[in-house]
């Protein structure tokens, strides 16, 4: 699904990887993990094909991701940012339709899938209300309701658990498994056990341009976690299995 | 359907609002006397009806200008005049003024337009470095329409105080100069219609500018649409008629609170509600006092102000 070949990725002056190959295939479960300013959002919003890459090539279903066209990137991947900007005023259910835009650029958009999406993240009760009035932890919902209603085969997440409650979070966390059956899905997060619990492979950025990278139980390990964050926790994240 | 309806309520509102205007005036003409013969003729086709078809272009134009710049700066305090394409226009026309220089009207209306045109190249020069950042214009846009503040001060303080008084007028807008020039009423339909082939990837806009890059929108092209139509429509309005306040600011509020934040509806209801607006500002502004004619800009503002407060309230 994502073939990624001699990738170089640099932030200002800093090399945050260097000639960098992996294969992402659908049925994957992806964490990226790393210490703050690693370069986990800079790797996200690259494969999501909005931020240039200069050498080294991104191959999405056999396009190279920087020669798609805008609608077909987006029927392709998408992509839920860490922070939304600043929005003027629209209700629930039209931010969520938003999300068909790649498919639907001049049709009326199929309102099943747009039921659907609202209904998985508990937001049919909120339909009609403006997005500006909604909390922290709503407008979150609302913007991964956009993104299952784009449907795509790869879905990028930048820290999707961040201002979920609890108990949503373990849902969230379930809908994704279930999801990555028919996709290709990665996360970053900061959020040890459920990557544990959840998450097929891993990626970890340990400084320098070194990375760690796939199946969990390969490479979530007490020795790695030490290496990434570069000191020794009091107390282990692991849950033994 | 209940949009639909909103969209015929306010085309025969305006229906209403043209026969009102062409009506009334210093000289009361009865509407049956209209209809029975042809004796006001010379009023109502040759100066009441250019300065009908004016007032709604000009009105229709600047609605559309702030829709279409609150979307593209994210702020809905924007107005179209806050780029400075307005300040360029009033600058050269009034210079002209106060000049003495007499030249027709339609050569004063080409001169404010460039004018305006050679500003939205300058703000293009100097906020974009091959990419189109929205805050850099937005800031460029602000301190150059500062810099137009200050010539137009100085051309107001320098010139005769005989011509002070047009100048004055012209600045706070002022359509008692239309002429049979229909050209703003052709930008105003031909530019609803290019706008509204984007109508889509405009309420995508509006949710962010990142949103609708990964949802799939050419945001730097949508954006540099966004720029020119928005200019294109503010020079023709400003050059033909002042600076005329608040319409731009208000009405794309107005529009959205009936209609919510769908462009498919907004960009024909702000077009609407604008040419109605001002429609009847004008036709206040030449009757109220008869035969002295206000400024239409004061009109606009007595209507702008208290909306535009009770809509922050309400925001609130």
């Amino acid at each position: 699904m994502i073939e990624i070949q001699g990738l170089s990725l640099k932030m200002d002056e800093q090399l945050l990887l260097s000639n960098f190959s992996m294969t992402i295939e659908k049925g994957q479960f992806w964490a990226i993990l790393g210490k703050n300013g690693a370069g986990k959002t800079t790797l996200l919003h690259t494969l999501a094909g909005l931020q240039a890459y200069s050498q080294g090539s991104i191959k999405i279903d056999g396009f190279e991701l920087k020669n798609l066209e805008f609608l077909s990137r987006a029927q392709l991947v998408s992509l839920l940012p860490q922070v939304q900007e600043s929005s003027l005023d629209c209700s629930v259910q039209q931010a969520v339709s938003y999300g068909r835009y790649a498919w639907h650029k001049n049709t009326t958009p199929n309102l099943e899938i747009i039921t659907q999406a609202l209904g998985d993240m508990e937001l049919t009760s909120l339909a009609k209300k403006s997005i500006l009035a909604l909390s922290g932890g709503e407008l979150r919902k609302v913007e991964l309701a956009t993104i299952l209603a784009q449907d795509s085969d790869v879905m990028l997440l930048d820290e999707p658990l961040n201002h979920l409650d609890l108990a949503f979070r373990y849902k969230l966390m379930q809908k994704l498994k279930e999801l990555s059956q028919k996709k290709a899905i990665i996360m970053v997060t900061h959020d040890i056990q459920y990557v544990q619990q959840y998450c097929s492979h891993i990626l970890m950025f340990c400084g320098e341009s070194k990375v760690f990278s796939g199946k969990i139980k390969d490479v979530l390990t007490e020795k790695n976690l030490t290496k990434m964050l570069g000191t020794e926790l009091p107390k282990s994240l692991l849950k033994n299995t | 359907m209940k949009k639909a309806s909103v969209i015929l309520f306010l085309l025969l509102s305006l229906i209403l609002c043209i026969i009102f205007a062409l009506l009334s005036g210093s000289q009361h003409i009865p509407l049956s006397e209209i209809l029975f013969s042809d004796k006001w003729d010379d009023i109502i086709f040759s100066i009441r009806l250019p300065r009908v078809v004016n007032a709604i272009s000009v009105g229709g134009l600047l609605s559309l200008a702030g829709l279409l710049i609150q979307n593209l700066v994210k702020n809905p305090l924007a107005d179209p005049y806050i780029l400075g394409i307005s300040g360029a226009s009033a600058s050269a026309q009034l210079a002209i003024i106060a000049a003495g220089v007499v030249i027709p009207f339609w050569l004063f209306v080409t001169i404010g337009f460039v004018a305006a045109l050679l500003s939205l190249g300058l703000l293009l020069l100097l906020s974009s470095k091959r990419t189109l950042n929205t805050q850099n214009l937005l800031l460029s846009g602000v301190v150059i329409a500062f810099a137009y503040g200050a010539i137009i001060s100085m051309i107001l303080t320098l010139s005769p105080s005989a011509s002070t008084k047009s100048m004055l007028f012209w600045l706070m807008g002022d359509l008692s100069y239309s002429s049979a020039l229909i050209y703003p009423l052709v930008i105003l339909i031909s530019g609803s219609i290019w706008v509204y082939a984007y109508n889509r990837e405009l309420d995508l806009l509006a949710r962010g500018e990142f949103f609708a890059l990964k949802s799939g929108v050419n945001v730097q092209k949508i954006n540099l649409i966004i720029l020119l139509s928005t200019s294109v429509f503010t020079a023709v309005a400003v050059s033909m008629s002042g600076t005329i306040g608040f319409v731009g600011l208000v009405v794309p509020h107005l529009a959205r609170l009936l209609v919510g934040n769908v462009h498919a509806l907004l960009i024909p209801l702000s077009a609407l509600i604008g040419a109605i607006v001002l429609l009847l500002a004008d036709t206040l502004a030449r009757t109220v006092v008869a035969p002295v004619q206000l400024p239409v800009g004061v009109f606009t503002a007595f209507f702008g102000v208290p909306v535009f407060i009770y809509l922050l309230r309400k925001r609130t």
